[in-house]
């Protein structure tokens, strides 16, 4: 059932220090990571992606080398696809993952230490958002439902455990979290109409603690009251793609729920549709929930809310807040109280055209005529979203929130306009759009510079106390930008579009930034000038 | 891999088709005639029965246990190829709620008026501006096209217009345009092919492929002949929307 190969263990064992040896990853580091590591999806649990490292500034990231390329190997495995996860970095130690597959790669070299491939039976490979580590043990969902526990040291196979049911076209795409000594894990699918849920599984034998349904499954349940009947809520949707949030001092995980079902003919599911397309505060110990923000209420245009939601401190009218923020799919930037969901900005952050004001909980508020017709509406963003999931960045230095967007317009159409629809219903087409990068002032919500694409560019954000933001260009390149001004400050092209975030570490003084475009790891690395060898 | 098991059934549309004449004698009024579900029998499109089913492996059981039919008899004395049939049936039922099903089809677009779009056209929407009825691609478009592909076109014309490509000599009349202008030397037009925040390339008008530096000194200005339209989406309601398709479609 799996492949595992052998590189490098010799090397690894024979040169020394300088060389990450495979050991586990300590837990303290996920509540404190350091700059030596990127242990968890985001860094760490806030999701903010920003790293205290300076060494790659705005003053020389002029000079920035190419340190290493790595191109996926899939063995016998066929075409991995794209990079589409975020690699951790613990202890000198690359994991990187595509759909069925995991690869360990030295982290000063890109060299392959070892490759695991899961024998796949389906589901959908659009791509694996992840891994997951805590001591010595790596998880990862896989396309065909599975959550897979393997051996960080040579990648064998510890325990797997099935997370959904392949033949109700759910599949398994998102990096686990790991909350005290659960592995957290969501679901993904939208070809049938399927309830979405956050799940516990322990972390050393894999059994399941709780599930958390995004839809309610009783009537009377909280949130039933926003569906017209049992069946359809039910079968509501809600998937949870995207990797979760955590707040360690309030002991509340914030998960960000997707679309709901049918997806796009929704005649048969009046109402709000609750808790599909929100922002979900839960206690991770027991998957109760604590409050709800929901972003998109009554979606009809596969908006779903799962974009990261960014955990942060900052000042409101003077008073030190917990916030969290997102910048939605639907073109609504949100910043709540975390500890209770309150709403304290809510506005757009591109131009959007479907909702006419907010509610008294700061929810947008959908113009009905907006909703997809039999003859069509024109309507923006376009089903691609404002945002998708690539993911943000917010930098506590410069108290700006950057999310790669678009501003695009699509014209929706009902194909299916009987009383209970199913699946999708309908679609939309066409589509004009420009993107841009943008900077958002938390504490209002403008935008406080705005870096234009041309030609487009979607890819997940990296900033730095080095005053830089990260993102793939529109050239197939990877930019550094000045996180103040926006300024473009340095690229280099690659083999295709930026497919990931970065991330960044310093490993033996020098600070590396990591970067996936399509099949291909690229090492960017700032050396410190070192005395020749003899 | 696609959505759902690598092992999900395929559908034998013949064997559907027989399968659908028992669904209409013995399970229509109950389950629907998408078995959707009525008031009298559940949706089985999301039963677990179906879903796991293989060719009969898992409704077979359930059907021989002796489900009440509607002709008041018992499913145990169905047939084992009735049941196959059936099989077929309900799974071809799955997929027609999937994208790409041969139900996944746009409706009647064309509910606009002729008159009143006319009035916009040569009015509000200042397409008389740069169009004609026949010229600039409308002559004869509405018995060329689609309703829905006249209403795409006319929002989104070129597919976005940048005309872009990976070098190739895209001078097409909706392309979008760049002048160069270099710190020194002659100003170069062309049919714009890449451009970011340090480089710009172009195809001149004599088809050969230009690249340059920008930076201080260098004007770079683009022309999109498709602004027009572009602009368009910000300000046309949804009313404007459908009476222009109306009214190109009247353009034989």
């Amino acid at each position: 059932m799996k492949r595992v190969t052998f590189l490098a263990c010799a090397l690894v064992c024979a040169t020394g220090l300088l060389v990450g040896a495979q050991t586990g990853l300590d837990p303290a580091k996920l509540l404190n990571p350091g700059t030596d590591s990127w242990p968890s999806y985001n860094g760490d649990y806030t999701g903010r992606r920003f790293s205290t490292l300076t060494k790659i500034n705005d003053g020389n990231v002029g000079s920035l080398s190419l340190g290493w390329v790595y191109r996926l190997n899939p063995g016998a495995g066929g075409n991995p696809g794209s990079i589409k996860g975020t690699p951790l970095q613990v202890n000198g130690i690359i994991y990187l993952t595509a759909p069925d597959h995991v690869w360990a790669l030295d982290a000063r070299t890109g060299r392959e230490i070892w490759h695991f491939m899961w024998q796949s039976k389906g589901g959908i490979h659009i791509g694996n958002r992840g891994a997951a580590i805590y001591r010595d043990w790596l998880y990862f969902e896989t396309p065909d439902c599975h959550l897979v526990s393997l051996n960080i040291k040579d990648g064998s196979e510890r325990w797997r455990k099935s997370i959904c049911d392949l033949d109700q076209f759910y599949y398994g795409s998102v990096a686990p979290i790991i909350v005290k000594n659960m592995v957290m894990v969501g679901v993904s699918g939208d070809d049938l109409d399927v309830p979405g849920y956050a799940q516990a599984h322990d972390l050393e034998t894999g059994e399941m603690k709780w599930r958390w349904y995004v839809v309610p499954q009783k009537k009377g349940e909280p949130g039933s009251e926003s569906w017209p009947n049992e069946a359809a809520m039910k079968a509501g949707g809600g998937m949870t793609w995207q990797p979760y949030t955590y707040d360690p001092e309030l002991n509340q995980m914030y998960v960000t729920t997707g679309n709901p079902q049918p997806v796009i003919a929704h005649v048969n599911r009046a109402g709000a549709n609750l808790f599909t397309a929100s922002i979900v505060s839960l206690n991770p110990d027991t998957g109760k929930m604590n409050w709800y923000f929901q972003s998109s209420p009554h979606d009809t245009h596969d908006w779903d809310s799962t974009q990261t939601a960014v955990l942060f401190d900052g000042q409101i009218n003077g008073q030190t807040r917990k916030l969290i923020a997102q910048a939605a799919r639907n073109g609504h930037f949100f910043v709540l109280d975390r500890t209770n969901g309150q709403a304290i900005v809510s506005t757009e952050y591109v131009k959007t055209n479907w909702s006419s004001g907010y509610d008294e909980k700061g929810q947008p508020v959908p113009n009905p005529k907006k909703h997809p017709q039999i003859d069509g509406a024109l309507v923006s963003p376009n089903q691609g979203g404002a945002a998708n999931w690539p993911p943000p960045t917010f930098s506590p230095q410069t108290g700006l929130f950057y999310v790669n967007a678009s501003r695009a317009y699509s014209v929706y159409y009902i194909y299916d306009p009987s009383d209970n629809p199913m699946g999708w219903g309908g679609t939309d087409r066409g589509g004009w759009g420009e993107a841009m990068l943008q900077a958002i002032d938390y504490k209002t919500g403008k935008i406080k510079w705005s870096h234009k694409w041309e030609g487009g560019a979607r890819a997940g954000l990296l900033s730095t106390a080095g005053n830089l933001v990260f993102s793939g260009g529109a050239s197939s390149d990877l930019v550094a930008l000045n996180a103040t001004t926006g300024e473009a400050l340095w690229h280099a092209g690659l083999n295709a579009s930026v497919s990931n975030g970065a991330i960044t570490y310093e490993l033996d003084g020098s600070q590396y930034v990591i970067v996936g475009a399509g099949d291909t790891l690229w090492a960017f690395v700032m050396n410190e000038r070192q005395p020749a060898r003899r | 891999m696609g959505a759902g098991p690598a092992d999900a059934p395929y559908v034998d549309s013949a064997l559907a088709d027989k399968g659908k004449s028992t669904w209409a004698a013995e399970c229509i009024t109950c389950h629907g005639t998408q078995a959707r579900g009525t008031d009298n029998g559940p949706n089985l499109t999301r039963s677990l029965v179906v879903l796991r089913d293989r060719y009969g492996s898992e409704l077979g059981p359930f059907l021989k246990k002796g489900h009440k039919m509607q002709s008041g008899g018992s499913a145990a004395a169905l047939t084992d190829d009735q049941i196959g049939n059936l099989a077929h049936f309900l799974r071809q039922r799955v997929n027609d709620s999937f994208r790409g099903s041969p139900l996944f089809q746009a409706q009647n677009v064309l509910t606009g008026d002729a008159k009143a779009g006319a009035a916009y056209f040569n009015g509000e929407g200042k397409c008389a501006t740069c169009h004609t009825a026949t010229s600039l691609n409308l002559a004869g478009i509405g018995g060329r096209l689609e309703p829905i592909d006249i209403q795409q076109r006319f929002l989104f014309p070129g597919g976005g217009g940048r005309g872009r490509g990976r070098g190739g000599p895209v001078s097409t009349a909706s392309a979008v345009k760049v002048t160069v202008s270099p710190a020194s030397g002659e100003s170069v037009t062309g049919v714009l092919l890449q451009m970011d925040d340090f480089n710009v390339s172009l195809r001149d008008a004599a088809g050969a492929y230009r690249t340059f530096k920008r930076g201080p000194g260098v004007k770079v200005v683009t022309d999109d002949p498709l602004a027009t339209h572009h602009a368009l989406l910000d300000t046309i309601t949804d009313t404007q929307m459908h009476d222009v398709v109306a009214y190109l479609e009247t353009l034989k």
